[in-house]
């Protein structure tokens, strides 16, 4: 059986592989992380009904990095045999991402 | 000791696969047998002090768990803290019934303002359940879990709380 900080971990390191996320978010209001003992991982939440996962970005345009994160956590679950939805919440733009395309 | 007929029940109704050694974490749904409890050569019987112990440490394992009790509870473990040597016993807001090879566990405890208290619970239990399963041997029915109340960070607090 997998342990649920393993699956945390992989889709948090799967996320942050995607170019243009910045970071993972631990979300607005109520923090969006996976507790475990000993710590927890901010910015990926397992719910028995999907998976979410809140980044911040540092470029645009916003949706190929969203479908890119989305099928990111989407193999990382397939590979353990899960098929919950995955639901990416893009949680801010650094100001970078703007500069960065008027240059 | 208690044991409830319906946990002597069920218990012939549990799984018989054999469990591979040693304390590895396990996930709530991982049905752990009952292992060598009840043996040919004689049977182990685990107080419910031992099961209360684990299943407080677990708890307070998971990042989010403030402290554990009722409010009485919490108040007579903050006076024992002020005494040298005291602390909390790692007991505090457990109580467990144990039978013969199942327990079932309640928890009182006091989450941290701002976190899930969806997301926590399930991680207590799941921590509360690997942890009893695999040092106790004792299969886990249930983890009930009564939040207390919600500690908001504060700054007299800060120079009262020992916690996390």
């Amino acid at each position: 059986m997998v342990r649920v900080e393993d699956v945390a971990s992989a889709i948090a390191d799967a996320a942050l592989g995607v170019p243009g996320v910045a970071r993972l978010s631990p979300g607005r209001g109520v923090e969006l992380s996976t507790p475990y003992p000993g710590g927890k991982v901010i910015g990926v939440r397992l719910a028995a009904d999907g998976v979410t996962v809140a980044i911040t970005v540092d470029r645009v345009p916003l949706p190929p990095i969203a479908s890119e994160v989305t099928a990111a956590a989407r193999r990382v679950l397939s590979a353990i045999g899960d098929d919950r939805p995955v639901t990416v919440v893009i949680d801010d733009v650094l100001p970078e991402a703007l500069s960065r395309r008027v240059a | 000791m208690t044991s409830t007929q319906s946990k002597q029940a069920d218990m012939s109704a549990s799984g018989e696969h054999q469990r591979s050694g040693g304390v590895a974490q396990k996930m709530s749904g991982a049905g752990a047998a009952p292992v060598a409890l009840q043996t040919g050569q004689g049977s182990t019987r685990i107080a419910p002090e031992v099961v209360a112990k684990i299943a407080g440490l677990a708890a307070r394992d998971i990042p989010g768990v403030h402290s554990m009790g009722s409010g009485v509870a919490r108040r007579i473990g903050q006076l024992r803290e002020l005494f040298p040597g005291g602390s909390q016993a790692a007991s505090q807001g457990v109580s467990v019934d144990v039978g013969e090879r199942q327990a079932a566990i309640d928890l009182n405890l006091v989450t941290e303002y701002g976190q899930s208290i969806v997301d926590i619970t399930e991680a207590v239990r799941r921590s509360v359940t690997g942890q009893v399963e695999g040092m106790t041997g004792l299969k886990v029915t249930e983890v009930n879990i009564q939040v207390d109340d919600i500690h908001v960070e504060s700054s007299q607090d800060n120079q009262q709380s020992r916690d996390q």
